[in-house]
């Protein structure tokens, strides 16, 4: 059990980084190469006034939450902590990932709400 | 003790490129997870009204502002280009030329940081 959920990880942290390095690429262009700066809430709006960009960038924040706290786990066992620490690590990144990921997700809402 | 710490043993007795781009591989990933909550909090500023977001926008919109903004490129270029030839390494059985998949790698990421310095710096004229 423990074995395959290791694997399962070790999987999602390589899709999820295909996921963000696709993604990356597209948020770079579109918010630095293509819009003129400051980026300002009409600019977000313009794009966010779309389904589609919003289900993107929920994607993107999604997959980024997922690699950024596994990639920290990793990071931390690298170190060889007790079980006690892992335990705990687990708990705190679980509280961070979904705080990043609701708060993230609410975040974009107003943007939808501005056309 | 030490170790515990297998960084320091590592870099003591195997100092290597492959074993440098590790650890840059950890730092830049460290940064960036700190970026991702500053990110989400900065966006946040839409909650407070629209002005309080413009106002956070436009902070940024400075040298020491464009400064982070190139550094973060960087972080992120690095993480991306030596991420996807670990990947490369592991799904295409490519281990053995991990070193030279690297290099390809460093070209890439030089290639693009130079390009966009014209894009993060305003200042600099870009028919140089």
């Amino acid at each position: 059990m423990k074995v395959s959920s290791q694997a399962f990880n070790w999987l999602m942290q390589r899709i999820t980084a295909l996921i963000i390095a696709a993604g990356l690429i597209v948020h770079f262009v579109v918010l630095h190469f293509l819009i003129e700066r400051p980026v300002t809430i009409h600019k977000v709006a313009e794009r966010l006034n779309s389904f589609g960009w919003v289900l993107f960038d929920s994607i993107l924040l999604l997959a980024v939450v997922y690699h950024a706290l596994y990639g920290c786990y990793n990071i931390v066992n690298d170190f060889r902590p007790s079980e006690r620490v892992k335990g705990f690590m687990v708990v705190l990144l679980w509280v961070l990932g979904l705080t990043a990921a609701i708060v993230g997700i609410a975040n974009l809402l107003p943007f939808t709400k501005q056309m | 003790m030490i170790s515990k710490y297998l960084y320091l043993n590592e870099m003591s007795l195997n100092r290597s490129i492959n074993l440098f781009s590790f650890l840059l591989m950890r730092l830049t990933g460290i940064a960036l997870s700190v970026f991702l909550f500053l990110h989400i909090w900065t966006i946040g500023q839409i909650q407070k009204g629209n002005d309080s977001f413009n106002q956070a926008m436009s902070a940024y919109n400075n040298l020491f502002g464009w400064v982070l903004e190139y550094l973060l490129l960087l972080a992120v270029i690095y993480h991306m280009f030596n991420g996807l030839r670990l990947i490369a390494a592991d799904f295409f059985n490519l281990t053995e030329r991990q070193k030279g998949l690297l290099w390809i790698a460093i070209v890439i990421i030089a290639l693009i940081a130079s390009a966009s310095l014209f894009v993060f710096f305003p200042i600099i004229p870009r028919n140089i």
